[in-house]
């Protein structure tokens, strides 16, 4: 585990919480608004934080060379995350689109 | 059981990862694209968001540099790599603190309510209100 720094350890593990904890925010602000869209926004923000999680378990291993794996994992989440977070957005705008009573803030 | 997993491991190990970090770069401006056309979409949160594509920047520039200066990828380089992923803990920073509760958010339906209970309703003003 010392291929990293305790500081950069620090920002990796301050960026996986806020991440987890945004995750949380966004569910919770989808209930407070009674929309259903931000929970699947909130699960397409998952598979970020596994790909954080792949990335930070090889750093753990000092960057290992046989678990060069876990970055291909990190690189194919990050893909697919970032569909999912796309394909949320999408949902939001569908489902404004279908409420248009809803006023503009 | 966790031999074939193992051989599955070893093999996805010899892909190459950057084709994939380049490819979900594409998702994400369309993920972006769309999240500003929502209109509860925190904006605070939204910017958050945006700044993760600084991050980006930030890290392929710091990993040209690691490989041409040092001859090593990013992750070996610590001061490069914990500043460029300092840009993520901001960005992840700011998305979460656009998302944080706050009391005086209008709810859908509740800005009715509000407006009503604020001034007395003017028939102008609820006309615009309606038809933007």
């Amino acid at each position: 585990m010392h291929a990293l720094s305790l500081p950069t350890w620090w920002i990796h593990i301050t960026s996986v919480l806020e991440w987890g904890l945004a995750i949380l925010a966004v569910q919770a602000y989808g209930r407070l608004r009674r929309e259903g869209g931000w929970r699947w926004l909130a699960l397409a923000m998952v598979p970020a934080l596994v790909s954080a999680m792949a990335a930070c378990t090889w750093h753990l291993f000092d960057n290992s060379e046989a678990l060069k794996g876990l970055v291909v994992l990190q690189a194919g989440l990050t893909a697919l995350g970032n569909g999912a977070l796309a394909l949320a957005a999408w949902n939001l705008l569908r489902l404004q689109r279908l409420a248009p009573e809803d006023g503009t803030p | 059981m966790s031999l074939p997993l193992a051989a599955w491991f070893a093999r996805l190990g010899g892909v190459d990862p950057a084709p994939f970090f380049v490819l979900s770069l594409l998702p994400y401006l369309a993920f972006l694209w769309w999240a500003q056309k929502v209109r509860a979409f925190p904006r605070l949160a939204l910017r958050g968001f945006q700044l993760t594509l600084l991050f980006v920047a930030v890290t392929i520039a710091a990993a040209v540099v690691a490989q041409l200066a040092y001859g090593r990828q990013l992750a070996e380089v610590d001061p490069l790599h914990g500043g460029a992923e300092a840009f993520l803990t901001l960005s992840n920073l700011v998305v979460l603190l656009g998302f944080r509760p706050r009391p005086e958010q209008p709810l859908p339906g509740e800005q009715v309510l509000r407006g009503r209970g604020a001034a007395p309703p003017d028939p102008e003003d609820g006309a615009s209100a309606s038809a933007s």
